[in-house]
């Protein structure tokens, strides 16, 4: 059986000594090096290059977090789909960027590692993230409706009509709240499920841009 | 009554934003270390919160870089809250250090809370995109058994034959299990200290927390 090839995704700040702990525990084939736009990274190549790591820097943005997050999802998925494991090792850079990546860990299920004080490992169960706690018909009703949506739609159905269902199960994964638009009582997106909604849309965007 | 959870480092207002904006708040509880400046903060986040009529609450995190230790608090109190049958509207991890922060963003996944994060410049509030994902029971109860075993002896990593044994199971049946815990990065087989033919497995400290084992 052929060995599981593992993808090691680092935070890095300013220092080498950030990233030498997990490159040292954590086995891995590829490191990428997550770097924030502003940083100079040329410390942490020079030393790698010296050992002959083979790593790659991703630059990201972490003011805008969720997009950040999205940009280590899409340059991670190839990996998992081709069967890689992968580990995050938030240790490095400030406290956005570590937050950055774990987002991203928790939205693929990979695991997490970090340094700080003790060697502390988190397995999150691979390919459990938060696209598989959103089922595909609730990012679906998430992505085609017209919000706010109102509520007399909903309470004209029967109670197990789809929609009638779909609406309740988005209400008690607290996606959408009860609101006023205009004068009319609505249903509207709630702050998770808008950051949901932006989440798909991103996701759909960089799909579309595969195809 | 409806409460707001935070992490507080030296900035109050990374955490006064979500203070504001919470409809009908009645208690912050926040989760800080004890630097001076972390309760200089805490203190400005008491005297708004006094104007405003909201119960402020204060969490000692006695080690802000132990992302485990921070875990486990938090998750705490989450669901201390939710026995008193409080409504916890958000948790905002914008403040703290990178480890508290981090740890608050994995409370919110394992126990389905609402997150937030503040702009540095800006001030604003950002939602996260974070759903609830229930780690417990995405394994099988023989998966569970096996590692619960494996966790309570813990501080004597056995073989995979002493797991067999101990738990009065085939090998091949507790071999199966542990390969498979093993590819999800559940558990790890390493070699024995003493004894570098045998192999050993051991598993990490954050398990108990992840799969609720305590």
């Amino acid at each position: 059986m052929a060995r599981q090839q593992g993808l090691l995704v680092s935070t890095f700040g300013a220092n080498v000594s950030e990233i030498v702990p997990g490159l040292r525990s954590l086995p891995h084939d590829h490191l990428i090096l997550v770097v924030e736009t502003t940083a100079d990274e040329s410390a942490a190549t020079a030393f790698l290059n010296r050992l002959g790591v083979r790593y790659e820097a991703l630059t990201v943005d972490p003011q805008d977090l969720a997009a950040a997050a999205m940009r280590i999802v899409q340059r991670v998925q190839g990996q998992c789909w081709k069967g890689w494991s992968v580990c995050f090792d938030i240790t490095g850079g400030r406290k956005l960027l570590s937050d950055t990546a774990m987002l991203a860990a928790l939205a693929i299920g990979a695991e997490v590692c970090c340094y700080e004080t003790k060697a502390c490992r988190f397995p999150l169960l691979a390919a459990r993230g938060v696209e598989e706690a959103l089922p595909r018909e609730i990012a679906d009703a998430l992505l085609r409706t017209k919000w706010p949506f109102p509520l007399a739609t909903v309470q004209e159905l029967d109670g197990r009509h789809p929609l009638a269902i779909l609406m309740r199960r988005m209400r008690e994964m607290d996606l959408i709240e009860p609101t006023v638009a205009g004068k009319a009582p609505a249903l509207a997106l709630t702050g998770r499920g808008r950051a949901c909604l932006d989440w798909l849309q991103r996701m759909e965007g960089i799909s579309r841009s595969w195809e | 009554m409806v409460a707001i959870l935070g992490t507080l480092g030296f900035r109050a207002r990374s955490l006064l934003p979500t203070v504001e904006s919470t409809p009908s708040l009645e208690r912050a509880v926040v989760f800080c270390n004890d630097h001076p400046r972390a309760l200089e903060a805490l203190a400005e986040v008491d005297s708004v919160c006094t104007v405003m009529g909201i119960e402020l609450r204060r969490v000692a995190i006695p080690d802000a870089f132990d992302l485990l230790q921070a875990a486990r608090a938090m998750r705490t109190e989450v669901r201390a809250l939710r026995r008193k049958g409080e409504e916890i509207a958000v948790f905002n991890i914008a403040g703290g250090t990178k480890m508290m922060s981090a740890a608050a963003l994995l409370i919110c996944a394992m126990e389905g809370l609402n997150s937030v994060y503040v702009h540095d410049e800006t001030y604003q509030e950002i939602p996260l995109p974070l759903l609830r994902v229930d780690y417990s029971n995405l394994l099988t109860p023989a998966q569970k058994e096996v590692l619960a075993f494996i966790w309570q002896n813990r501080s004597h990593p056995m073989t995979q034959m002493e797991i067999a044994k101990g738990i009065g199971k085939h090998k091949a049946t507790v071999n199966h299990h542990i390969q498979v815990l093993e590819g999800k990065g559940i558990l790890h087989l390493t070699e024995d200290a003493a004894d570098r033919r045998r192999k050993v497995v051991t598993v990490d400290d954050a398990l108990e927390l992840m799969m609720e084992l305590d």
